[in-house]
């Protein structure tokens, strides 16, 4: 039997893996996988030997709230998040109205039974909205922690045990109006995310026994055949069977031309058929597929953590003893519970909790709309702060397709004549050099022989030729013992390196280029891109050793690759960034990964990682300065100059500082990428 | 019976303390283990003879802290 919970309360990442690890510990559950990001889990378990309310207390006990998912797709969860804002915004409302009454009545002297009134009007709003707050603090204590929910219990009981009504009801109300406005915020950032799946379609056309269902997704197996008509979604990864058409997978590759795909080759869930319609066999399913791939991982990486919220929760932990420590001090020295119950309420550290995750969420999200998947927040914590940038040539300033850049026949024969021989002999080659020579219609070669590392040979209309390639990197085509001719065959610079580069400098990096060639012509490529760093001659397995190199002179290495031959090396520098080349990716490696095969968006990610830490710091930077001025504030330090803070305006600013940080977060959301 | 006070980096809240203690407590050796967040330390006790500090640090390691 498997369950799918919704589970509140986790702070980070260990909160969902201790769910994880007790869980499993449970005699008769088989799995169980808990996602911070999402805030949900999926247990497998033996019905026999445990029942699902088991799963739930269990959970429960660590001091979590879980409940068995409504829904588990993810449509219906924002609906859930929605309802749940709706219902957040229902509650203030609720206690608004209750709330407004008690002012005046706490303003008028002679109204009668004006107690009672106010007890009336208060016990709801501290009892039935305030419920939420005393599950949270009691959750909260059953593991030996405090929280804000915490906070706001104790401040606003003591206020309505001490008989100040209009206190605890506002201050639930303004503790309730911050939820309510930070839920929004989030949601909204949460987003992008939210794009990336609305991007496939959920169900598709699926041949069975002759007839054409309309089937949801999830009861899709390997092998089943799809029918695309034009201009359609392709739902689901697979292989096409028949017919043919031109694709768009920018949202895959970032490429905006479509692609021309024809029977035997594969396409990919999430992007769009262009004019012709085809049916394609079913290969990856589920979770398999790259777009669901490219999903969890930003999924993953929006609920990870940046190590600079280390300093956040470790001042967080200290916090809540320390505030309720300030609190009783107060109360002690001014005999003003007003005073002392501010200084609770205005310390709560949410906004410091809120700072990390919140601008993690919208940059890492905001990333993955422009084809950059940051990988969490460690990654982008270290993309911020580099200060050398390494570039693999082949694939990543170049295109890694060569191509013939100059002809020079020297036996009389024509350009023409020795490109068609050429191209012939090529066409039967696999060297990663042939494509170069590609021509449309290849003479038949006969006697056709690779000589590894020696060139090529063949029989054409009875005439013997050899390819050979000559010391000086260039290709010779001979007949017989007569050379005919000369290619100088390169891999040309893709269009946008050299600005990138550019851009890179003026970032103020120092920028290296990584290649195989021999010395002189890296030198050449260098000088044309701008680059003097020139790391010549560096076998596939030096390249490592070539990161560390600039890591022992105290550099923080970018290294940046097709992440493919060069992931040894991507390793070991601070940060890997893997260049995607089409949708055969490798999104698995790297720290950070280019869904376009661009280095504009190289540019793009370093800038946006460096935009989301700024953010962070602000964020925390806000979040402190407020406790620091508003502690003093509250406690009565400066009543003397008239400078005091009731407690439920206490409890709005604390409020408002949360929704202060989120919509600083949410910001992000407007970074401009460099190449628009 | 030997005792030990390591000093962890990198736990984030008192779940990280949690799952230190469960890891250990799973450990061939360690008879008991108290990791504290606040305070970034975990006391342990445990059996020299079946494992060592440096064993000790390593599964720590494995659980995704540094300790010394």
């Amino acid at each position: 039997m498997r369950i799918k919970l919704d589970i509140s309360g986790m702070h980070c990442a260990s909160c969902a893996l201790l769910i994880q690890k007790k869980l499993t510990r449970l005699e008769g559950v088989k799995t169980a996988v808990i996602n911070f990001a999402t805030q949900t889990g999926v247990v497998d378990y033996d019905q026999d030997l445990i029942k699902n309310q088991d799963i739930i207390t269990g959970i429960e006990k660590l001091g979590y709230k879980a409940k068995s998912a409504s829904t588990e797709n993810f449509q219906d969860r924002e609906l859930e998040s929605q309802k749940e804002i709706k219902h957040l915004f229902r509650q203030f409302l609720f206690s608004i109205s209750l709330s407004i009454p008690l002012i005046f009545l706490m303003m008028s002297t002679d109204f009668p039974y004006k107690m009672p009134i106010s007890f009336f009007l208060a016990l709801p709003v501290q009892f039935i909205i305030g419920y939420g707050f005393f599950q949270g603090a009691w959750s909260a204590l059953r593991v030996g922690s405090a929280n804000m929910d915490s906070l706001v219990t104790i401040g606003t009981l003591t206020a309505f045990l001490f008989g100040y009504f209009e206190v605890s009801a506002f201050l639930i109300t303004f503790v309730l109006l911050g939820k309510y406005l930070e839920k929004k915020a989030l949601f909204q950032a949460s987003q992008s995310l939210s794009e990336l799946h609305n991007l496939s379609p959920k169900t598709a056309r699926v041949k069975r026994f002759d007839n054409i269902l309309n089937i949801p997704l999830s009861e899709i197996s390997i092998g089943d055949i799809v029918l695309v008509r034009p201009g359609e979604a392709i739902p689901i990864d697979g292989r096409i069977k028949e017919g043919e058409s031109s694709v768009n997978q920018a949202l895959l590759t970032g490429e905006s031309l479509p692609v021309d795909k024809k029977s035997g080759d594969e396409v990919f869930g999430g992007t769009i058929n262009g004019n012709g319609s085809f049916e394609f066999i079913v290969e990856k399913i589920g979770s398999d597929t790259v777009l669901s791939k490219i999903i969890k991982l930003v999924e993953d990486a929006t609920g990870s953590r940046a190590p600079i919220q280390d300093l956040a929760d470790r001042i967080s932990a200290y916090f809540v003893p320390a505030v309720l420590t300030i609190a009783v001090i107060t109360f002690l020295f001014t005999h003003s519970l007003f005073f002392a119950i501010s200084v609770i309420v205005i310390a709560c550290p949410c906004a410091l909790g809120l700072a990390t995750p919140t601008a993690l969420m919208v940059g890492i999200g905001r990333g993955a709309s422009l084809g950059i998947l940051i990988k969490g927040g460690e990654a982008l914590e270290k993309s911020s702060q580099i200060t050398s940038v390494v570039l693999d040539k082949t694939g990543t300033v170049t295109t890694g397709k060569p191509e013939i850049t100059d002809v020079v026949p020297t036996s009389g024969f024509s350009r023409e004549q020795i490109l068609k021989i050429a191209g012939s002999l090529e066409s039967l080659s696999e060297h990663p050099l042939a494509s170069a020579f590609h021509i449309d219609k290849p003479l038949p070669v006969k006697n056709f022989v690779a000589h590894s590392g020696h060139g090529i040979s063949g029989t054409i209309s009875g005439k013997k030729y050899s390819l050979t390639s000559t010391k000086t990197a260039r290709i010779a085509l001979y007949q017989g013992n007569t050379q005919l001719g000369l290619f100088a065959v390169a891999d040309s610079i893709k269009p946008t390196s050299k600005q990138a580069i550019g851009l890179l400098h003026k970032m103020h990096l120092k920028v290296y280029l990584l290649s195989g060639d021999n010395r002189q012509t890296a030198q050449n490529i260098g000088q044309s891109l701008g680059i003097t760093n020139i790391l010549a001659e560096v076998l596939p397995e030096g390249k490592s050793a070539e990161i560390k190199k600039l890591q022992t002179q105290g550099e923080k290495v970018m290294m940046v690759g097709d992440g493919i031959n060069d992931a040894p090396a991507l390793a070991v520098a601070d940060i890997g960034v893997a260049m995607g080349s089409g949708t055969g990716v490798a999104i698995e490696t790297g720290n950070i990964v280019l869904l376009k095969n661009d280095l504009l968006d190289l540019v793009t990610a370093i800038r946006l990682s460096k935009a989301t830490f700024n953010k962070i710091k602000q964020n925390l930077f806000f979040a402190m300065i407020y406790n620091i001025l508003g502690i003093p504030i509250a406690a009565g330090l400066f009543s003397s100059y008239g400078l005091t803070l009731r407690p439920e305006l206490a409890g709005l600013a604390m409020a408002l500082s949360s929704v202060s940080v989120v919509t600083n977060s949410l910001l992000l959301k407007g970074f401009k990428p460099n190449n628009i | 019976m030997k005792k030990i006070l390591l000093t962890i980096s990198g736990m984030h809240c008192t779940s990280c303390s949690m799952n230190i203690d469960l890891d250990l407590e799973e450990t061939k050796g360690i008879i008991s283990s108290k990791t504290n967040y606040a305070k970034s330390v975990s006391d342990i006790t445990y059996d020299p003879k079946l494992i060592s500090p440096e064993k000790i640090i390593q599964v720590i390691q494995n659980t995704g802290y540094t300790a010394k």
